[in-house]
């Protein structure tokens, strides 16, 4: 593999990280303002 | 290497702990119910669902183990570790679909086994679970009590009873519903630690100069991607007790219960993607060591990613790294807790003790004490410094063998109670006699075994065929795996007896349970009558 392969290959794992963290907290508004319009609890 | 003073060290974890327990105060209830308490009564929303899915899967082995991997056994060692654990969840959740849909409240698997089978089948399965989270909560205070011992002037038992206590002060109250609740911010800390450290390690090391610099300290197995020594002693070992851990765990199972049922299918994705990331990311500083020839102290690779930590960040990230170890650990314990007071809870007083009809107020402090036993049992074991690599295999192993049995008894209505039990039974004394050579594992005893792992290997892919393509895929690949492996086992995986015993668990309690299935002349069973035994155990208020 290469130097920049394996650069890549280093960093992608924290980008993919930062990417499942912005889905979740995403979500998480969805979900808080759903249980907001609905009155329930958030778990 | 940088340590905290004990001050400092102090402050971090009743810091973390305080934090967490003050969080769990917003969602408390007078009142609990027992349904909540065990599975936050099936409504969880999809960022909660997949947050608490991925951080209950990441524990503190799985940092360690996957930096150890990547030391080991080089390019591909994080990958052999992170990829196959990250598939796991992507396997369970079609089998999830189908018990969601079987039993849409159900609380544990075991307590559908007891609808499906009876109570000898519910109790392997709770027994398992049981033993499995009680090692699964030594586990993490073990880890926690070695992080405080490395980092701080802190002894390994203070650190293990500060885990264990604060862990079991903030789900003591609201149980599963907290446990979910701070597992997404557990894994908030988890990913912004992860997303920090491992570049800032990189560029201290030298950045992509590393690898050129580096390289001689590389093998030529571990700078092979597709080393065969990294596939066969971690890859398929892990890949296949990983698998027995989707199915055993109730942790999962829980989650799989609490989440809305029309969510589980991107939460299972995104908590794939979300593992696989952050612990094949974590997992490289094993390899970046491996490249920056640093050797670990005391020769335990456990101790590689603190002394990374410790060696190239600043303090301030040494202490971000701490509160992501005991963020990752917490988590797990916190879930193990919630899956231990919800077998005792529906298992034992519920479906023994009170014959389907519980106090539900009764039944909450069940589950209450029933997570202080288990915290000071975790804490106990966790102070005698048991082996725990010993163990998990063992567990591995237990669930290895009912993962068949359970599966297809949710499928083929023929499968019998004395099915399940005898197959579970035959296929875990076999495994101890392959793990522990009990028996010399040579000539025909080995080749006996063998072909048992062939089968074995054929079950695993096959029933991961089954699970998203369907019965005849399943079949299909499941008896092509087999017969291929039969020519890549006799003779050869004898060698490698942890990878044996674990697909022979798979391969003879498939076989057992069949053959005993296919001869059974009982009444085929009534899948519809799971609903009506698997109840609620709260009322709604009008």
């Amino acid at each position: 593999m290469s130097t920049f392969g394996l650069t890549v290959y280093i960093m992608i794992w924290p980008v993919l990280s930062a990417l499942v963290l912005i889905t979740l907290c995403t979500a998480l508004v969805v979900d808080i303002r759903n249980a907001k319009k609905e009155g329930k609890s958030l778990v | 290497m940088f340590q905290f003073t004990t001050s400092s060290a102090l402050l971090i974890l009743l810091g973390f702990y305080g934090v967490t327990f003050l969080l769990t105060l917003t969602i408390g209830k007078k009142q609990e119910n027992a349904d909540g308490y065990m599975t936050a009564n099936g409504s969880v929303g999809f960022g909660m669902s997949a947050a608490s899915m991925t951080a209950t899967w990441i524990w503190a082995a799985s940092f360690y183990a996957a930096a150890s991997s990547g030391y080991k056994y080089g390019l591909s060692g994080a990958i052999h570790y992170g990829f196959w654990g990250a598939l796991m969840i992507l396997f369970i959740y079609p089998f999830g679909r189908r018990f969601r849909k079987l039993a849409p409240n159900a609380h544990t698997l075991a307590e559908i086994m007891h609808a499906r089978h009876g109570s000898s089948s519910q109790m392997v399965l709770a027994g398992s679970n049981i033993v499995g989270s009680v090692i699964s909560l030594m586990v993490n205070f073990t880890a926690a009590g070695a992080l405080v011992d490395i980092l701080s002037p802190l002894s390994f038992v203070q650190g293990v009873m500060i885990a264990g206590f604060g862990v079991l002060t903030y789900t003591l109250w609201s149980g599963f519903r907290a446990s979910v609740f701070t597992d997404f911010a557990q894994l908030v800390a988890m990913i912004l630690a992860a997303v920090i450290i491992i570049p800032m390690i990189f560029f201290q090391l030298g950045g992509p100069t590393l690898f050129e610099e580096g390289m001689p300290n590389l093998t030529l197995e571990q700078q092979d991607f597709f080393s065969t020594t990294a596939i066969l002693e971690q890859g398929a070992p892990y890949f296949v007790a990983v698998l027995a851990y989707a199915i055993g765990n109730q942790t999962i199972a829980q989650r799989l219960f609490a989440v809305r049922e029309d969510l589980i299918k991107p939460s299972f994705i995104t908590a794939t993607i979300g593992y696989g990331s952050i612990v094949i990311g974590l997992g490289m500083l094993g390899l970046l060591a491996l490249f920056a020839g640093v050797t670990p102290i005391d020769g335990d690779l456990n101790n590689l990613i603190p002394q990374m930590a410790a060696t190239y960040l600043p303090p301030v990230m040494v202490g971000v790294l701490f509160i992501m170890v005991i963020g990752s650990l917490s988590s797990t314990a916190d879930s193990d807790l919630s899956a231990l007071s919800a077998i005792i809870m529906t298992d034992v007083y519920g479906k023994h003790i009170t014959k389907n009809n519980p106090d539900p107020l009764k039944m909450l402090w069940v589950g209450r004490l029933t997570m202080v036993v288990a915290a000071l049992l975790g804490v106990v074991f966790a102070s005698l410094k048991l082996d725990i690599l010993a163990m998990l295999i063992f567990v591995g192993a237990l669930w290895g063998s009912i993962v068949f049995p359970v599966i297809v008894s949710l499928y083929w209505n023929r499968v019998t109670n004395a099915a399940f039990t005898t197959s579970v039974a035959v296929s875990f004394v076999l495994f101890l006699v392959v793990r522990f050579d009990l028996l010399p594992i040579e000539g025909a005893i080995a080749m006996f075994f063998e072909l048992f792992a062939a089968v074995g290997g054929g079950v695993v892919l096959g029933l991961m065929a089954f699970g998203f393509f369907g019965r005849m895929a399943g079949l299909i690949i499941g008896l092509i795996t087999a017969v291929v492996l039969v020519f890549f086992t006799v003779g050869f995986l004898r060698e490698y007896t942890v990878l044996l015993s674990s697909l022979t668990a798979y391969g003879a309690s498939a076989v057992v349970c069949t053959i005993m299935t296919l001869l059974s002349k009982a009444p085929d069973f009534d899948f519809n009558s799971i609903d009506q035994r698997v109840i609620e155990f709260h009322k709604e208020e009008a």
